[in-house]
């Protein structure tokens, strides 16, 4: 029974034409997706983020390329593997900055605008933590990915440690990711595996001395292991215009969701609009 | 004869044969002539195969008999061939590696010097695979 499930998958995968994934090399790509996007923010008290609007660009060259805030350099690539060297944008400290695309500056984003130092200052009434008030730097990442495709799919290990100071923390992370035609349209699945060193949730899910007043919480920051699985589907309309949809659910690992500064071991997202690709 | 004398001897004999030698495996000396050839890359389109370049030679040096082909870093070339008294003249080369090309008189004297590289071409990647599904909202 099982090897006839496995014959099936296999021949549903051979005879299934993957999606489209490739790119030209050598120019950018620049796209804009207008629609209603919703991001659930697990942050204690925090509001979700909406947004009206979704950008997105690319450049990809022979080994160097732009993947929005992604900058990489391939090693290694054939039809059948890739090796990167790969910096990106990490996401925990975005639910600190991000308040929808009205927030979305880089000003915001590398913590180069005045924050607040201190929520209460000495001598004054101790009034109760206020979450979301709370503020975090956004950091950047760098390391390497490794990826290999497959009738199957594709699947990447990627490791990475925080470059910008901010933490000092790394990250591990494991991805799958197939793409197929169905019904006219593209559609893409993700699955994966995202380790935060304890560095790494201190920073951004620890109550520090000065934000936790006289409260005493039995969190104790650790390495924590998150999931998502992720679902998009694109029909193109015309020569530049597509609609686009996105769906993505995401797990905390109990090593951040126990933290004070959550209140949910889990969040949702989605975007639905359409696109335009110049 | 002294000792000493034995011994200069011995030493003038030796460079002497040493310089003999050197001139016999084709080193270049002052009065060798660095070739300009045109083209010094033959291109092929799959590692492992043969290349074809045709040589034009013009302006040859004086008393060229032969042009032998030479494999880098060995000691007899891989093959010679007759060089006929035309100003201009064409030959046919198959190459798998990077080679010397020397030019030798009638006493196989070196008189000329060149060097062809062997290359793969790689065509320049048109499309690459996208990383990631894109369109994050974070």
């Amino acid at each position: 029974m099982l090897r006839a499930v496995f014959a099936a998958a296999l021949a549903l995968a051979s005879a299934t034409s993957l999606a489209d994934d490739t790119i030209s090399t050598g120019q950018w790509q620049f796209a804009v997706a207008v629609g209603y996007g919703y991001l659930d923010n697990p942050r204690t008290k925090a509001q979700p983020i909406e947004t009206y609007a979704l950008p997105s660009w690319r450049y990809y060259g022979e080994q160097l390329y732009v993947d929005n805030f992604t900058l990489g350099f391939s090693v290694a690539e054939s039809d059948n593997y890739y090796v990167d060297l790969q910096s990106k944008l990490n996401e925990d400290g975005l639910f600190f900055e991000l308040d929808g695309v009205a927030n979305l500056l880089a000003t915001d984003l590398f913590g180069i605008k005045d924050q607040k130092q201190e929520i209460n200052r000495p001598g004054k009434v101790v009034v109760p933590v206020v979450y979301s008030d709370i503020k975090r730097n956004v950091s950047y990442l760098a390391g390497g990915v490794a990826g290999w495709y497959s009738p199957l799919g594709e699947l990447s290990f990627g490791a990475f440690n925080d470059i910008s100071s901010v933490h000092n923390g790394s990250e591990l992370q494991l991805r799958y990711k197939y793409t197929w035609q169905l019904l006219s349209m593209q559609w893409g699945l993700e699955l994966g595996l995202t380790h935060k060193s304890t560095e790494l949730v201190r920073y951004y899910y620890q109550v520090t001395d000065s934000e936790r007043q006289k409260i005493t919480y039995a969190y104790q920051p650790r390495a924590a292991l998150n999931s998502h699985i992720r679902l998009v589907a694109n029909k193109a309309l015309a020569k530049h215009w597509s609609l686009v949809a996105v769906a993505e659910y995401n797990h905390l690992g109990n090593g951040i969701s126990d933290s004070p500064l959550m209140d949910q071991s889990h969040y949702l997202s989605g975007f639905a609009g359409i696109s335009y690709t110049f | 004869m002294t000792y000493l004398t034995k011994l200069l001897l011995f030493f003038v004999a030796l460079v002497w044969g040493s310089a003999a030698l050197a001139q016999s495996e084709h080193e270049v000396s002052s009065d060798t002539v660095q070739l300009q050839l045109q083209p010094d890359t033959c291109v092929r389109l799959q590692q492992h195969d043969l290349c074809q370049l045709t040589l034009r030679l013009t302006a040859l040096p004086q008393h060229a008999s032969s042009l032998c082909i030479w494999l880098k870093h060995t000691v007899q070339p891989s093959s010679c061939q007759s060089l006929s008294q035309q100003p201009i003249q064409e030959l046919t080369l198959l190459l798998e590696q990077d080679v010397l090309i020397k030019i030798i008189d009638q006493t196989s004297r070196l008189l000329a010097i060149g060097e062809i590289k062997v290359v793969t071409f790689k065509p320049v990647q048109t499309t690459r695979r996208k990383r990631g599904l894109g369109w994050n909202l974070l």
